[in-house]
């Protein structure tokens, strides 16, 4: 596959800072999530027992225009937590994240979803909420429908679709956000090995057109081959950050 | 495409979704959304239509149907703008949108169903003899308002507290269905002995009381406008209306500060 991106990076300007980021998250030995609960046990609104987990620390990395980063590391190591907290859903505890241009985050295709709409109404509902407008989508529905192979069933509820072409009609909206910044979680190979050639062809695309990218995956040969930069998390913080090559094949062996 | 500029189109595909979901694929559709207020409207005037017996029984009517409605609708706009948050968790945990959308949008479903209400209550108006003037309709249009801003900022403050109190809803309704027998929704307010005495405290002024519940005050300046024909309550509901555009200004800082941390927690 071709994917010159590489090229992109003679490009100086930082697109993404991340600055000596802390996340924590609580996890209580009980969790007390009503009034009753605290007015059984009111000591518990002071006391807090449990403990306290470390989901990152010190994370301190840039990203500038047109990179295309892989982020590695086992289950667990923090990898989904910092991309939520790029993307603005959890607020880190310290630190700061700085964005410069448009975010767009694809933590899960198909977000929101409704199974009782049709694929036209879903594909509206679902574009919105990644930020496009409904005059955009509106020149984008038999773009999208296309691409998703489903035209025939644009009217069905998908309730009603395999789970095969909601993926796919999922996949063809996403790929309609412009952004310059995409944060990708597991996101690129949807479908059989048709779409999936077609998809992988979309986003090489894309990415050609001098986006930013992050990626985070399992699939290590897919970061090696796309991957100009890759950080591998370890228990949370940064073990090894450069080139993909020794960074993966450390990282595997690692894993031995 | 630009981004920034995406609110209204977001705002208005929830509600439609919504809107689609609850009414248009059911098989009573419309029917839905008059249905309850109508049944409970039947019911309290077949019980307690003798407790209006020295009045007329067409201005009891109207006196019921104004305040069932109205106490219908923030009914709807507290419970469906506590939720607001907590039933988009799946939404809000993957995507970083406006969050206030969520409030908004829940805001606009339960007017939806006060318009539908409404149209109902002007047919009932047309076919009787009531006081039928531009500046009372105005004035009942400002009372909604009103109450609309009202369960607005309120469900800023509890929608995110919903998220780490989750029995936040049934202290609620129990709080609503007290408020049903607090605002002399099927009663006149003279009913509500002026002087009450219960076990040893003596004397309470239940009546005054009564009379400072704010829900109270605004369905009875809604009343007054097509009952009456007159224009009551104004200081009172000025009142109300500046001090609820507070509480949308801090509910709102509130629910921004607080929204990415609770996040957590959904």
């Amino acid at each position: 596959m071709i994917f010159n991106s590489k090229t992109q990076k003679e490009n100086d300007d930082v697109v993404l800072e991340v600055k000596d980021v802390d996340k924590s998250f609580w996890i209580p030995d009980e969790r007390i999530n009503s009034f009753k609960g605290y007015f059984l046990q009111p000591w518990k609104l002071f006391k807090k027992q449990g403990r306290k987990f470390d989901a990152l620390s010190d994370i301190t990395f840039t990203v500038k225009k047109g990179e295309f980063v892989g982020i590695v590391g086992k289950n667990g190591s923090g990898k989904s937590t910092l991309l939520k907290l790029i993307a603005g859903i959890y607020a880190p505890n310290k630190g700061e994240i700085k964005i410069h241009g448009q975010l767009v985050p694809f933590l899960e295709l198909g977000v929101g979803f409704n199974p009782e709409l049709s694929a036209r109404e879903n594909i509206f509902l679902n574009g919105t909420i990644l930020g496009m407008s409904k005059k955009f989508l509106r020149t984008k529905v038999q773009e999208i429908l296309a691409f998703a192979e489903v035209e025939e069933f644009a009217d069905t509820p998908i309730k009603n679709y395999s789970s095969g072409m909601a993926v796919r009609l999922a996949f063809a909206i996403a790929i309609q956000a412009k952004a310059d910044i995409y944060l990708l979680d597991e996101v690129l190979a949807v479908g059989d090995a048709g779409f999936s050639r077609k998809s992988m062809g979309k986003i090489s695309e894309l990415i050609n057109t001098g986006v930013t990218v992050l990626y985070v995956s399992h699939d290590l040969e897919s970061v090696k081959n796309l991957a100009d930069r890759v950080i591998w998390l370890k228990g949370g913080r940064i073990e090894q950050m450069g080139e993909p090559g020794e960074i993966v094949d450390d990282f595997i062996t690692s894993l031995m | 495409m630009e981004r920034t500029s995406n609110d209204k189109d977001l705002l208005i595909e929830l509600v439609r979704t919504n809107f689609k979901l609850k009414y248009n694929d059911s098989l009573l559709g419309f029917f839905w959304a008059i249905l309850k207020p109508f049944l409970i409207f039947g019911m309290l005037y077949i019980v307690f239509s003798n407790v209006s017996r020295g009045q007329d029984q067409k201005s009891f009517q109207i006196y019921l149907l104004i305040g069932i409605i109205i106490y219908n609708y923030f009914n709807e706009s507290i419970v469906m703008g506590m939720n607001s948050l907590l039933e988009k968790a799946h939404i809000i945990l993957k995507v970083n949108f406006n969050r206030t959308i969520a409030v908004y949008s829940n805001q606009v479903l339960a007017g939806i169903n006060l318009i539908i209400n409404l149209l109902i209550l002007a047919l009932f108006l047309l076919f009787n003899d009531v006081y039928l003037e531009l500046d009372l309709i105005a004035y009942f249009a400002f009372v909604l308002l009103t109450l609309t801003i009202l369960t607005l900022g309120i469900s800023f403050f509890t929608s995110v507290i919903f998220i780490r109190f989750r029995d936040l809803l049934h202290i609620t309704e129990i709080g609503l269905q007290l408020l049903f027998y607090a605002s002399a929704i099927f009663f006149p307010i003279s009913l509500v002995p002026e002087r009450i005495s219960i076990f040893f405290v003596q004397e309470i002024p239940a009546r005054e009381i009564f009379e400072l519940n704010p829900l109270y005050i605004l369905i009875q300046a809604a009343r007054n406008t097509f009952i009456n024909g007159q224009i009551s309550y104004l200081y009172e509901v000025l009142l109300i209306f500046i001090i609820s555009l507070l509480f949308v200004l801090i509910g709102r800082a509130f629910f921004k500060s607080r929204v990415k941390k609770v996040a957590e927690f959904f």
